[in-house]
């Protein structure tokens, strides 16, 4: 995202992602450059170096399986001990087409990549059920019955004894197996990495990266997080297989055995080793191992020493990987340079009011929206009654207050109404439209924007990432689309940056618009996590102790923007709130619970005067 | 009906080495949330030393086993010092995954160099691994019969550090609350080394019981290790005796399917009911969801 | 102004891969780049040789040496399992390359050339073993390659071989594929194909035991032998007589379940095609599961270290081996014995794997031998085709090639545990 090359759109200039300098998508970036070149490079030494064409391809090759598990492990967080299933069917499928149909790339490419898809949108169901360990055990699960399958299912595979690959061709014309293979598995890696780059740039890798930091926030906002994971795992599975088909080009025989556990074990160490949130450690993993063993091959009989030894160095110095290491590296060195200077830009100086910008204004509604209407809300813990029978109607476009003491059951309400808790009773009803049955997703795109107590931020997304995640929705283009940077989708994309810019600038985070999340004092987390919410265009705004831990000034001041907000969407909130000034202030209406149930609703008046509240609630 | 019986008894003879490695890297995990992956080789290393000291230094057979664990626990001892201490202020799980990992390999190759290639006899006094007892129609091997009180034992005096002494306090604390016990005054650092001695020792047991049965020889250990791992993933990975009694299921699902299943698919059911079961209860046979243990 | 850098960059780029990807004539597959190495190198060579009369002069000067050849040296190259669980048999067939090399060495070399020989890990995986094979080829520059275990190894890294002119030279791999010699007229073998071992012993099986009342299991691996295992005994007499196959993996902790099935159905014979560990622990497995049958033990379990880890209970065992016992007593295997024992081995690398890999070498030698003062691929494999006869010292029958035939050995011997010790019953079984 910190590309310093970008460029001006002829509209205003006075927006305010251009004066926060917020670049914009383009359809080349410097990392594009740099990796053209780096592949030109090796594709020039290709002839030069062809004694080492076996250890170059093997490298490519593993640098691509590495790519297509940034897919799954790097961005969408699925730790897989079964990716190498997806190459297994590329290498035999590249066998068969090459041997029983005689046909060459051509056909094998697409057909591997289809397969491969599907297979991996199949393998993907189990990551809906289990999560982490579990995960990496049913993927280990697959991978050990997939080769099991390879076995016994001789006439695709050969059996024990395999099958050899036919001739390596392109439309009828043959090519040779030294440096030319190099060269068409070169370009091959050019397209895979360049697939993965513009999904990590585009909304499905923002998407995939929420889901790994925070799988609640993620549904919060929107995101079909289920089938984000199912997909995760087809696209991953279509571009490994493609490093099968090269695979089975150098080795030009398919043996079931070599596909099992242990190569699904070192394709994530690879991964992992090289750093597994940069298309650069796909290929820095791929050239430690690979490499290590060709260079060491004096010193043999002690390179498990020498591998295990480094892997032990790496970890305890890199624990982000080769990439990471870097990347430390060259903060440091920038901070040495800047070291007079102030870390935080400059602040932004607001000249146009941002809800009145060309990006913001269109979202003006007088149609008042987000009536909610609660019936027997309730939730039960075992034999504890968390929410036990809560009725009410909040009005469209109303700001509703719900106070009570801790344990109340304030968020666990929340929860039932967003989704977020199983087995939750009742009939919730936004702007008349029934949303009790659907998944938390549905409920967010039906109109429901919440922020939690636990804020719930995604780490290694920057603040404005957060904005864009909330504008997933307002995005058209198709996941093929992204895979390819179609103008239009670069069209969005630049659109959503300028409606994220004013966002931010209405929630005064503009200048803090490039920093991790997980760098910023608690009171803008806060803010980030309201900005999120409100880039979702709700109809209702739930806000879970918005002002927790924050001094009043702040709290109110930021109060103050999210009601304003609301009232240019005319979206209804509903908050809940500790600080009973704060929330009297700002309410129309006010709902109190204890125990689970209602035990006040009315005017912040009549409420702040009932015995029954001062008694549980309000004190002496 | 004795064929089932003998069938059983193989599968929980089997049963018991995944077991006992089960045992120690759900010690382990549960204590530090770390996956040990160079169980394998530890227990393997384990069993060399034993016959290394009776057969190279003429120790008797007890003596020799008693150095070997000692040197297990001491060198447990000095790994965790170095190599993951460091790692364990991170939080992250990752790196002391690929931690253990380095050091599986490391030593796989300190190993191979010291051992070569060859598989070696473990002699048992008076060779009883070669006497077979015939009980009616069952026929029972007299060092099984020696495996199955070493895991007893060996369970026994785990359960007893668990839940009688102060360390298996801590180690409870741990497995519980980290944040909690570290409140609590229990030193963390402590409890976490006694914790990977203990699971070393517990598969230096296993890598030496096992010896006479699997020759020792260049990771030999190693499956025993990846049924372990798949044990303890059934049992729920959080459950010391979920742990312990996936690994004896897992034995009993291996011989049986190999009994019943057609030959094709028999080495892969024992794994796929593993996953299948996991899709019912995600969270393993004998652990509460979020991680409370059940049994 | 910077982007504009970029985008000219770019451009120069793409004018680049252009011109390359045109003009290139780098296409060269690795059997011409390797061939311009060969003759760099014998130029080279001929150049700085130094030659003792002015005719060896004038020989020399029209003889192109093979790649990996000079006036005092032959390269070889081999890639072992030096790692993983097959350890074991990558270390006995260096030793026995060792204790050939030094031999041929001390005796003054052939023709004045010494052997030497790398050895590089493949930890029995294919993908290594074919960049093994490009690094002895491309950048070690080696004559032939020799001694390989396994065939899917082999598998993979033959093509390799086929297309840079490298002979593969007497490995320890079955695969039927390898002898044709129209697709590999560079391969030499005294290893028949698993086929023939399991078709020989179901042939001595009938002849010996008849057919009454007998019943064969057979346990292979499930990988690129095994099939072949299995059909080599269906195509035999007893083929008939097979009642239930059964299989076996590398991970493997326990073959009860196999015993079991087998005691279930009855049979009389067990063929087990495994290596030498396993067989004992199939032993001892078998003895703890009350399975009474006569065991037949495959190639690789044919060694000291199988008695010695299954002790009594090896006693009787037949075995069904390409070779001679590695511990029996005949001229040629005394010295085997002697010269591994004096190189440092124990007693358990006396065993097939060693064993083959030595009398790879005695062939080899000959070879090397016939071929001349001007060793090329060509004089090295007419040399090979010319051997007849050629006497072994009772490892094997005498070898026989020819053109059409690289396979000098189509013996099938069964021997059997006598007194700790495997005796030889018949040699030469069909």
């Amino acid at each position: 995202m910190s590309d310093p090359i970008y460029e001006y759109d002829e509209i205003s200039t006075t927006t305010a992602l251009e004066r926060a300098k917020i670049p914009l998508p383009k359809f080349l970036k410097k990392n594009h450059y740099f990796g053209f070149l780096g592949i030109l490079l090796v594709y020039l030494l290709a002839g030069t170096y062809s004694e080492y064409s076996q250890t170059i391809m093997n490298t490519i090759i593993f640098a691509i399986i590495g790519a297509s598990l940034i897919v799954v492990f790097g961005m969408a967080g699925q730790l897989t001990l079964g990716h190498t299933i997806f190459v297994a069917a590329g290498v035999f499928l590249s066998a068969n087409i090459t041997t029983v149909w005689t046909r060459g790339l051509e056909t094998e490419l697409p057909i591997a990549f289809g397969v491969a898809f599907l297979l991996g949108l199949l393998v993907g169901f189990p990551s809906l059920r289990v999560n982490e360990l579990y995960l990496a055990l049913a993927t280990f699960a697959v991978a050990f019955v997939g080769v099991q399958v390879l076995f016994e299912w001789k006439q695709f595979s050969g059996g024990g004894s395999g099958k050899p690959v036919g001739k390596l061709e392109l439309f009828g014309y043959e090519f040779s197996r030294g440096p030319t293979l190099v060269r068409i598995a070169l370009v091959l890696m050019l397209i895979t990495f360049w697939v993965v780059g513009n999904y990590q740039d585009g909304r499905t890798g923002r998407s995939w990266n929420a889901l790994r930091t925070s799988e609640t926030a993620a549904r919060a906002a929107g995101l079909p997080v289920a089938w984000l994971k199912i997909l995760c795992f087809g696209i991953g599975g279509g571009l490994a297989a493609i490093g099968g088909v090269l695979y089975a080009h150098t080795l030009r025989f398919a043996i079931p055995e070599n596909y099992g556990v242990s190569l699904s074990i070192i394709v994530v160490l690879a991964l992992i080793i090289g750093g597994k949130h940069r298309l650069m450690g796909a290929v820095l993993g791929a050239v430690f191992v690979k490499w290590l063993p060709e260079l060491s091959r004096d010193v043999q009989e002690y390179e498990g020493l020498i591998y295990g030894g480094t892997l032990i160095i790496l970890t305890l110095i890199a624990p982000d990987g080769l990439v990471g290491m870097f990347e430390w590296l060259g903060e440091r060195i920038k901070n040495l340079k800047n070291d007079s200077e102030d870390r935080k830009t400059p602040s932004v100086v607001k000249e146009t009011a941002p809800l009145e910008s060309q990006y913001l204004a269109p979202l003006a509604s007088s149609e008042a929206k987000g009536s909610l209407i609660v019936r027997d809300a309730a939730v039960a813990f075992g034999g504890v009654k968390a929410v036990d029978g809560v009725s009410f109607e909040i009005p469209a476009g109303g700001v509703t207050g719900l106070i009570g003491s801790n344990g109340a059951g304030k968020t666990t309400l929340f929860n039932a109404i967003t989704g977020h808790v199983k087995g939750a009773t009742g009939q919730f009803i936004l702007d008349g439209e029934e949303i009790s049955q659907k998944p938390i997703h549905n409920r967010a795109l039906s109109g429901l924007g919440r922020t939690f107590q636990n804020l719930n931020l995604h780490d290694d997304l920057n603040v404005l990432e957060h904005a864009l995640l909330g504008l997933d929705r307002n995005m058209k283009y198709g996941r093929i689309a992204e895979s390819f940077r179609m103008p239009w989708v670069l069209r969005e994309e630049k659109n959503a940056h300028y409606v994220a810019a004013e966002l931010l600038d209405h929630m005064d985070l503009l200048e803090y618009w490039g920093e991790k999340v997980e760098d910023l004092p608690y009171g803008l987390q806060k803010r980030v996590d309201v900005v999120r919410a409100l880039a979702t265009n709700p109809s209702i705004l739930l806000l879970d102790e918005p002002a927790a831990g924050l001094p009043t000034a702040e709290a109110l001041e930021m109060m103050e923007k999210v009601q304003e907000y609301a009232n240019h969407i005319s979206a209804g909130v509903l908050i809940i709130e500790h600080n009973v000034e704060l929330v009297a202030g700002v309410s129309d209406r006010i709902i109190v619970l204890d125990a689970g149930k209602t035990i006040a609703d009315g005017t912040p008046e009549e409420v702040t005067r009932n015995e029954q509240v001062i008694a549980a609630y309000l004190g002496t | 009906m004795v064929d089932y019986i003998q069938i059983a008894w193989q599968g929980l003879v089997s049963g018991f080495a995944y077991a006992l490695i089960g045992l120690a890297l759900v010690m382990v995990y549960k204590t530090a949330r770390i996956l040990n992956f160079a169980a394998g080789t530890m227990a393997g290393i384990s069993g060399f030393l034993a016959h290394w000291w009776a057969a190279e230094q003429d120790m008797p057979f007890g003596v020799a086993i008693l150095f070997a664990m000692i040197m297990t626990g001491a060198g447990t001892y000095v790994v965790e010092r170095l190599t993951v201490r460091p790692l364990v202020k991170l939080g992250d799980f990752l790196p002391i995954v690929i931690m253990t990992l380095g050091v599986e390999e490391f030593l796989a190759n300190v190993s191979l160099l010291w051992w070569g290639g060859t598989a070696r006899r473990y002699r048992v006094p008076g060779d009883i691994d070669r006497i077979n007892w015939l009980i009616g129609d069952f026929r029972l091997n007299a060092w099984h019969l020696v495996v199955a009180i070493t895991t007893f034992v060996t369970l026994s005096i785990v359960g007893y550090i668990i839940n009688q002494t102060e360390l298996g306090l801590g180690m409870k604390a741990f497995a519980e609350d980290q944040d909690a016990a570290k409140l609590m005054g229990i030193k963390e650092s402590t409890v976490s080394i006694w914790t990977w001695v203990l699971s070393a020792l517990v598969g230096g047991v296993t890598g030496i019981v096992f010896a006479p049965v699997l020759f020792l020889q260049q990771d030999y250990m190693n499956i025993i290790f990846i049924k372990g791992f798949v044990a303890a993933i059934l049992g729920g990975f959080l459950s010391l005796s979920g742990g312990v009694a996936g690994g004896l299921l897992l034995g009993e699902l291996e011989a049986f399917t190999i009994k019943w299943a057609p030959r094709e698919f028999a080495a892969a059911l024992p794994v796929v009911i593993v996953f299948i079961v996991l899709l019912i209860r995600p969270h393993g046979l004998f652990t509460r969801e979020k991680g409370h243990e059940r049994v | 102004m910077k982007s504009k850098l970029w985008k000219l960059l770019a451009i120069f780029a793409v004018l680049g891969l252009i011109a390359v990807g045109c003009g290139d004539d780098d296409d060269s597959s690795s059997s011409s780049s390797s061939e311009s190495s060969s003759s760099e190198s014998s130029s080279s060579e001929s150049s700085s040789s130094e030659s003792s009369s002015s005719e060896e002069a004038a020989a020399e000067e029209e003889c192109e040496l093979a790649r990996g050849v000079t006036a005092d040296k032959i390269l070889f190259g081999s890639s072992q399992p030096m790692t993983g669980n097959l350890a074991a048999l990558g270390e006995q067939a260096v030793l026995a390359m060792e204790v050939t090399r030094d031999r041929i060495n001390e005796g003054g070399g052939i023709n004045g050339r010494m052997i030497e020989f790398i050895v590089q890990d493949d930890a029995y995986n294919p993908e290594k073993t074919v960049s093994n094979a490009q690094y002895f080829i491309e950048q070690e520059n080696v004559f032939a390659i020799w001694a390989s275990i396994g065939s899917a190894t082999l598998k993979a890294a033959l093509p390799l071989h086929d297309e840079s002119n490298t002979p593969s030279l007497f490995p320890w791999a079955q695969d039927l594929s390898f002898y044709d010699v129209n697709n590999h007229p560079l391969f030499f073998s005294v290893n028949p194909p698993a086929y023939a071992q399991t078709k020989g012993f179901g042939n001595y099986l009938v002849d010996n035991f008849g057919t009454d009342g007998i019943k064969v299991g057979l346990m292979t691996i499930n990988s690129v032998d095994g099939e072949q295992t299995v059909q080599g005994y269906k195509d035999s007499s007893g083929g008939d007589l097979l009642v239930d196959e059964q299989t076996w993996e590398r991970d493997s902790t326990t073959y009860g379940p196999q015993i079991l099935s087998f005691i279930d159905s009855g049979v009389t014979d067990v063929y087990v095609g495994t290596g030498d560990t396993q067989f004992a622990q199939f032993l001892l497995e078998a003895d703890q599961l009350g399975l009474e049958a006569r065991f037949w033990g495959s190639t690789g379990t044919i060694s000291a270290n199988t008695i010695e880890l299954a002790g009594d209970l090896s006693e009787g065992a037949y075995g069904v081996n390409v070779i001679s016992s590695a511990t029996g007593d005949k001229p040629g295997l005394n010295a085997y014995r002697e010269a591994m024992f004096a190189a440092g081995a124990e007693e358990a690398q006396i065993s097939t794997a060693s064993l083959l890999a030595y009398t790879g070498g005695l062939v080899l030698e000959e070879m090397l031998t016939r071929a001349g003062e001007c060793l090329t691929v060509e004089s090295f494999v007419a040399a090979g085709e010319s051997i007849k006869d050629f006497d072994t010292g009772g490892i094997m029958r005498p070898l026989n090639f020819s053109a059409e035939n690289h396979l000098g050995n189509n013996d099938v011997i069964i021997l059997q545990v006598q007194n700790g010790a495997w005796e030889e019953l018949v040699v030469g079984q069909e």
